[in-house]
C-alpha cells in the first residue's frame, strides 16, 4: 500500500441531497439523499474506484467532486484546498486540475460542433493557446488517444462510440489536469471496445502522472483498473478496501452479494457456483431504511442494525468497513 | 476437416502470406456522413409538399421584391374612367379593327382584340327617357339599350352588335378597383407589406424568445419561475385591445402592427426554447462544458442554442403564416396600413362593399392569403419532420 | 440431439437507406432444438438483434429479409403473412427487449398487459385471465401479485418490470423465448437476479431460449450453445465449453481476453482487439474480422472463409482452420488449467 504518498483528494462527510418536492407554500421540503456522509481519499497517481447499484450515489459523488454541482455539506480537499464551497470565479483557475470523463460517448460531445472545436473549447476557455499553437496541440491531443490530424475536421456522429469515448478523453487531457474522474467511461462501450479505452486510461496515467476516480458498476473491470475500491450502497459508504484484498476478502455483506452476482464467463465457475442471489432491490434514497441501509436486503440483519448505524472501522490496515456484524 | 467446399481448395500459396498492420484498415470512419443540416435538408428534399411550399414562399418572396419593377402602374395609380375593370372581358366586334366591351355602370369601352383597353368612350346623345345612348365607335354608330336586361348593343340599323369573344384584359390583368387602380400591383404590393410585417414580427420573435426562454430555462429555480410567470402574464393580453392601444398612442400604420406582433408573439418562442434548454442542460456534453469552467454565456450560445436550433426554425416557420393572418386580420377591420398602402387584408377589406358586382376585388387578395398560408404551413410541417431529431439514423 | 424447434438457414437481412443497402445481416445459419438454450454473442453492428427481429418478422421499414429461410417447427415463416404471425407471436414464440422501461405500455396496468396476451391466444375469459396472470407473476417472483397485478408500470423498479416482461412472455407457454439483452439495462444484482429466474424458469417449463448479449459472462450462465457473430455473420459456434476452452476464431480469442478476470488472481493487461468493427453498407469482401485480426493473411482480405469442422457441433469461420494453412501459434483464451 502507497499510506506514504501524498493524499489529493480528501473527501469529509460528503453530503449532497436534492430537493424533490416542495410543498405548498415551500413548507414541507422532500431531499434525495443522493450522497449521505461519506468520507474518503484519493491519494496522488492512484486510482480510486467506486462502484455501486445505479442509484447509491456514486455518480453524484464523482460530479461533486468536479463540482458540477454545489455540496449540501462536508468538504472537499483538492490539494489541501478546500473546493468543496469555493465561488465559481475562485474555481476557475482551479478547475484546470480535474477533469471528468462521462459516461454516455453519444451524448458528453455537442454533435453540432467539430472534433477539433470540441477538444479547442478547453483550450479556448483557459486561454492556453491560440492560432497555429491551438491548432498544434488538438492534433497532438488526437494523436495520444490514437485518432488522426483528419478526424479533427469530422463532427462526432461520424465516429464510432470508442472513438467519440476517446474524443472525450481527448478533451479532458487538453488542460492538463492532475485528476481525472472517469464516470462510467466504459458502460457504454462494446466489449472489444472497452479494453482498448482501459489501457488507453493506464497508459494515459503513467504518461502523465494522473489521478484517477473510476466511477463504475461494473465490479470486474473496477477491479482490473482500480488500486484501492470503495463501495457505496444508497449514498452511503459500506467498505474501502484495496481491490485486492476486497475481492479476496470482502467484508461487507453488500460487497460479498455484490461480488457473486457478477457473471463469471467460464461455464465451469458458474455451473460449480452456489446459486445464492440478493434479494430485493435498492430502496428509495427519498425514504431510506433507519440504522444500516443494506439491513432490508441483508440476510445477517440484526434488531441493532436497524436501531443504529453502523461506524466506518478500519479492519485491517486502511481496510475500512461500516457493518455491525464486524465491529 | 476435409469436407471442403471446392472454392477453398487450390489458393496459391502466396495468399497464404501474413498481411502487417499497415495493410489493414483499423480506425476506419464509419462512413462519410452529412452533417445536422445536410441530412435534414436531404429529408426536406424527399417530402414533395414541402419542396412545393418552399419553391411558393420563394416566387412569393421574388414578386414582392421585384414584381412592381415590371409593372407600368404605381399601387397608388388611379384612373377612374378604367375603374372597377374586371380579369375577363367580353368583347363586341363593331368593325374588322374595332372592338368595345360594356362595363358594369354603362360604360363602353373600345377594346383591342386581345383585350387591352384603349378608351372610355363618351356619348354622343344621351336619350334617358328611351334609355337609350348613343356611341360614336371610328365612324360606326353604336346604340346602346338599356331599357331591359340584357342591354342591347345596336348598330345604326337597330341590328345587334355580334358577340365577340370573352378574353383576359391584358390591361389590368387583376382588373382595376373602385379606384381604377391596378389590382395585380396592388396585391403585389400587398405582398410586400404582410410579408415585410411576417418577417420582422418573427425576427423579433425569433431573438427576444430564444433570448428569454434560454435565459430562463438555462437559469431555472426562481429566475425562470418568475420569467415564465411574466410570459403567462402576457400570454394573457389580448391582442386587440393592445393593438388598438398602441394605435392611439402611435397612430395607424405598420409600426404599431410590427410592434404589436412583436411584442407579444415571442412568448410562444419563449416557452418552446425553455423547454428545449431545460432537456439540454441535462447533457452531458454540458456537464463536459461545465466542468471544464466555460462561462454560462458561451455554453448557452454555442452548446444550448444550436441544439435547439431545430424546433426553433419550426416555431419560426410557423409563426410567419401567424403574423400574416393576423395582420390581415387586423388590417380587414380597420387597424391596419392606411390608404393608398395595400396590404392584403385591407385590400379585402376595399372589396367587400362591392362585393356582388366585383367579387374578382375579393378574390385575389384571399387567393394571396390562401396561398401564403399553405405554403408556408406545408414548409414548417415539412421542416419539422426533417429537423426531428428522433428520425434521424 | 433433440428435435429442432428453430432452423435459420443463410438468412439475409438488409437495411434501404439513403446511403444505399446495409446489409446487417449477410447470410446465417444456425438452429435451436427443443428445451434448447442457446447465447448469439455479438458487439453492437454485430446483426444480433436484427437476427432477432427477422425471427420474429417484426422488422421496421427500411429493414427487410432479402434472402434465406427460417423454419420454425419445419415452416418456412419468412412468407407469412402479418396475420399468420399475429398466430405465432406471444403464442408460440416470445420475446423479452432490452429496456424494461419502454417496452411496458404505462397506460395500462401490468395485470392488463399480461391479460390482453392470454385473453387473445388461449381464449380464456376475463377472471379465468386474471387468475392465470396471477399465477405467472408469482410464478417470476413477484411478491404479493394479488396487489401488485392493479399496478401501472411505473410503480414498479426496473427489476420487477423485467419479470413482468417475462411474465408477458412466458403467459402462453411459448415454445421459443428470445431474450434481446434481458439484463443490459439492469444491475448487477438484479441481473442475478433474472439470470437465475430465466434458468429456473426454462427447466420447468420446457422452453426453447435464445440469448442475445454481448456479455460472455451471462451466457455462460445460461446457454449451453453459443453462436458468436460479427459484421452480420456467423463467426464460430460451438457448445459453451468449446468457445470458452478451446475458441478457434480470432475474434472469439479477442473477445476473451479483452475482458478483466475476476476469477483470475494476479492483474493482467487486457488485450484489447485494436480497431473497429466493419461498415456494413460497404462490407468486406473478405473476412469481416480481417482489419482487425492479428492474424490475418492476404487471402483473408480476399475471400470469405467458409466453416470448418472442429469438433462435433463445433465450427468456426477462419482461413487459419484450412488445412493448408500455415500454423501459427495462437493465443487462445481462458485455458482450464488457469480456472483455479
Amino acid at each position: 500500500m502507497n499510506n506514504n504518498k501524498e493524499v489529493l483528494i480528501k473527501v469529509e462527510n460528503l453530503k449532497k441531497y436534492f430537493l424533490v418536492k416542495k410543498g405548498f407554500f415551500g413548507k414541507k421540503l422532500t431531499y434525495t439523499k443522493a450522497v449521505d456522509d461519506i468520507s474518503f481519499e484519493i491519494k496522488k497517481g492512484e486510482t480510486f474506484g467506486l462502484v455501486g447499484e445505479s442509484g447509491c450515489g456514486k455518480t453524484t459523488t464523482g460530479r461533486c467532486i468536479v463540482r458540477l454541482y454545489d455540496v449540501t455539506a462536508g468538504n472537499i480537499f483538492f490539494s489541501n484546498q478546500d473546493i468543496g464551497h469555493m465561488k465559481e470565479k475562485r474555481l476557475k483557475p482551479l478547475r484546470k486540475e480535474f477533469q471528468m470523463i462521462f459516461q454516455d460517448p453519444y451524448a458528453s460531445l455537442n454533435s453540432r460542433m467539430t472534433v477539433s472545436d470540441i477538444i479547442g473549447e478547453p483550450i479556448d476557455v483557459h486561454q492556453i493557446a491560440k492560432g497555429k499553437e491551438r491548432q498544434e496541440m488538438i492534433y497532438e491531443l488526437l494523436n495520444k488517444v490514437g485518432l488522426s490530424k483528419d478526424h479533427a475536421s469530422r463532427f462526432p456522429h461520424e465516429f464510432s462510440g470508442g472513438q467519440r469515448q476517446r474524443i472525450g478523453i481527448a478533451r479532458s487531457l487538453a488542460v492538463r489536469p492532475k485528476f481525472i474522474v472517469c464516470d462510467e467511461p466504459i458502460s457504454a462501450l462494446d466489449v472489444s471496445i472497452q479494453a482498448q479505452v482501459v489501457n488507453m486510461l493506464e497508459d494515459l496515467q503513467k504518461d502523465m502522472g494522473l489521478t484517477y476516480l473510476f466511477v463504475a458498476h461494473d465490479l470486474s473491470m473496477v477491479k482490473h483498473i482500480s488500486d484501492r475500491i470503495g463501495v457505496m450502497y444508497l449514498g452511503k459508504m459500506v467498505e474501502i478496501a484495496s481491490s485486492k484484498e476486497l475481492y479476496k476478502k470482502p467484508l461487507h455483506p453488500y460487497t460479498q452479494a455484490l461480488l457473486s452476482a457478477i457473471p463469471i464467463p467460464n461455464p465451469d465457475i458458474t455451473a460449480m457456483r452456489n446459486a445464492e442471489v440478493l434479494e430485493g432491490e435498492v430502496p428509495s434514497p427519498i425514504n431510506p431504511p433507519s440504522g444500516c441501509r443494506f439491513r432490508t436486503r441483508c440476510k445477517y440483519a440484526m434488531e441493532r442494525c436497524k436501531e443504529e448505524e453502523p461506524k466506518f472501522v478500519d479492519k485491517d490496515n486502511g481496510h475500512l468497513v461500516a457493518c455491525h456484524l464486524l465491529e | 476437416m476435409e469436407n471442403l467446399n471446392s472454392n477453398s481448395k487450390n489458393i496459391p500459396k502466396e495468399l497464404w502470406t501474413k498481411i502487417d498492420d499497415t495493410e489493414k484498415n483499423k480506425e476506419q470512419i464509419s462512413r462519410k456522413s452529412l452533417t445536422y443540416f445536410q441530412d435534414s435538408w436531404r429529408r426536406l428534399k424527399e417530402n414533395k409538399m414541402a419542396m412545393i411550399g418552399l419553391s411558393v414562399v420563394i416566387i412569393l418572396i421574388l414578386i414582392a421584391l421585384f414584381g412592381p419593377m415590371f409593372s407600368p402602374y404605381e399601387y397608388s395609380d388611379q384612373n377612374l374612367s378604367y375603374s372597377s375593370l374586371t380579369p375577363r372581358l367580353d368583347i363586341y366586334k363593331v368593325s374588322d379593327d374595332s372592338y368595345i366591351h360594356l362595363a358594369n355602370g354603362l360604360r363602353l369601352y373600345r377594346v383591342t382584340e386581345s383585350g387591352k383597353i384603349i378608351e372610355l368612350l363618351s356619348a354622343t346623345e344621351q336619350n334617358l327617357i328611351e334609355k337609350k345612348i348613343t356611341y360614336d365607335v371610328k365612324g360606326k354608330t353604336v346604340l346602346l339599350d338599356f331599357e331591359n336586361q340584357p342591354f342591347k348593343l345596336l348598330d345604326g340599323n337597330g341590328n345587334e352588335y355580334s358577340y365577340h369573344d370573352r378574353v383576359w384584359n391584358k390591361t389590368y390583368l387583376f382588373g382595376s378597383d373602385d379606384l381604377g387602380r391596378d389590382i395585380l400591383v396592388r396585391v403585389i404590393y400587398g405582398a410586400r407589406i404582410s410579408l415585410l410585417i411576417a418577417f420582422v414580427a418573427t425576427v423579433v420573435n425569433f431573438f427576444i424568445g430564444v433570448l428569454y426562454g434560454g435565459i430562463a430555462g438555462y437559469a431555472g429555480g426562481k429566475l425562470d419561475n418568475f420569467m415564465m410567470r411574466i410570459v403567462d402574464i402576457i400570454s394573457t393580453v389580448p391582442l386587440m385591445l393592445y393593438v388598438i392601444l398602441l394605435m392611439v398612442v402611435l397612430g395607424s400604420g405598420l409600426k404599431p402592427i410590427i410592434i404589436a406582433l412583436g411584442s407579444i408573439y415571442w412568448v410562444g418562442m419563449a416557452r418552446i426554447v425553455r423547454g428545449q434548454i431545460l432537456s439540454l442542460k441535462e447533457q452531458e456534453y454540458v456537464l463536459a462544458a461545465k466542468s471544464i469552467g466555460t462561462r454560462h454565456w458561451r455554453i448557452l450560445t454555442r452548446h444550448l442554442l444550436p441544439n435547439a436550433m431545430g424546433p426553433i426554425i419550426v416555431s419560426m416557420t410557423m409563426m410567419i403564416p401567424r403574423a400574416i393572418f393576423v395582420e390581415a386580420f387586423l388590417s380587414f377591420i380597420g387597424l391596419g396600413v392606411s390608404a393608398p398602402k395595400a396590404s392584403w387584408g385591407t385590400l379585402a377589406n376595399d372589396a367587400l362593399g362591392a362585393l356582388r358586382s366585383y367579387p374578382h376585388q375579393l378574390f385575389f387578395p384571399a387567393l394571396a392569403i390562401c396561398v401564403t398560408m399553405f405554403a408556408f404551413n406545408f414548409l414548417g410541417d415539412g421542416l419539422r419532420d426533417a429537423l426531428d431529431p428522433r428520425l434521424r439514423k | 440431439m433433440g428435435e429442432k424447434l428453430l432452423e435459420v438457414k443463410n438468412l439475409k437481412t438488409s437495411f434501404f437507406t439513403h446511403l444505399g443497402e446495409v446489409q446487417a445481416v449477410r447470410g446465417i445459419s444456425f438452429h435451436i432444438d427443443k428445451g434448447e438454450a442457446i447465447g448469439i454473442v455479438g458487439e453492437s453492428g454485430s446483426g444480433k438483434s436484427v437476427t432477432s427481429l427477422s425471427v420474429m418478422k417484426l422488422l421496421q421499414y427500411p429493414g427487410k429479409i432479402v434472402g434465406g429461410e427460417i423454419l420454425f417447427k419445419g415452416k418456412d415463416i419468412v412468407n407469412y403473412s402479418n396475420n399468420k404471425m399475429l398466430k405465432i407471436r406471444g403464442n408460440e414464440i416470445a420475446m423479452i427487449f432490452q429496456d424494461p422501461m419502454t417496452s411496458l405500455n404505462p397506460v395500462y396496468t401490468i395485470g392488463n398487459q399480461i391479460m390482453e396476451v392470454i385473453i387473445r391466444h388461449q381464449k380464456l375469459n376475463k377472471k379465468k385471465a386474471r387468475e392465470k396472470a396471477i399465477e405467472m407473476l408469482k410464478m417470476v417472483g413477484i411478491p404479493s401479485p394479488e396487489k401488485r397485478i392493479d399496478n401501472y408500470p411505473h410503480e414498479f423498479s426496473g427489476g420487477m418490470r423485467q419479470r413482468a416482461m417475462i411474465a408477458i412472455a412466458l403467459s402462453c407457454e411459448p415454445d421459443l423465448l428470445i431474450a434481446d439483452e434481458p439484463t443490459t439495462a439492469l444491475d448487477v444484482t438484479i441481473q442475478d437476479q433474472i439470470l437465475k429466474l430465466m434458468k429456473e424458469l426454462k427447466e420447468r417449463i420446457d422452453t426453447s431460449i435464445i440469448l442475445i448479449t454481448h456479455d460472455l459472462g451471462v451466457v455462460a450462465d445460461v446457454c449451453s450453445r453459443i453462436v458468436v457473430m460479427y459484421g452480420g455473420l456467423v463467426m464460430e459456434e460451438g457448445s459453451s465449453r468449446d468457445i470458452f476452452f478451446n475458441p478457434q476464431h480470432p475474434y472469439t480469442m479477442g473477445l476473451l481476453k479483452s475482458i478483466p478476470r475476476l476469477d483470475l488472481e494476479e492483474k493482467k493487461r487486457l488485450i484489447p482487439i485494436p480497431g473497429t468493427p466493419p461498415d456494413l453498407l460497404k462490407p468486406p469482401i473478405g473476412c469481416p474480422f480481417a482489419d482487425r485480426c492479428p492474424y490475418s493473411m492476404k487471402i483473408c482480405k480476399m475471400k470469405l472463409p467458409e466453416f470448418f469442422e472442429v469438433d462435433m457441433g463445433h465450427k468456426a469461420s477462419c482461413w487459419l482452420l484450412h488445412p493448408e494453412s500455415p500454423k501459427m501459434k495462437l493465443s487462445t483464451g481462458v485455458r482450464k488449467e488457469e480456472v483455479k
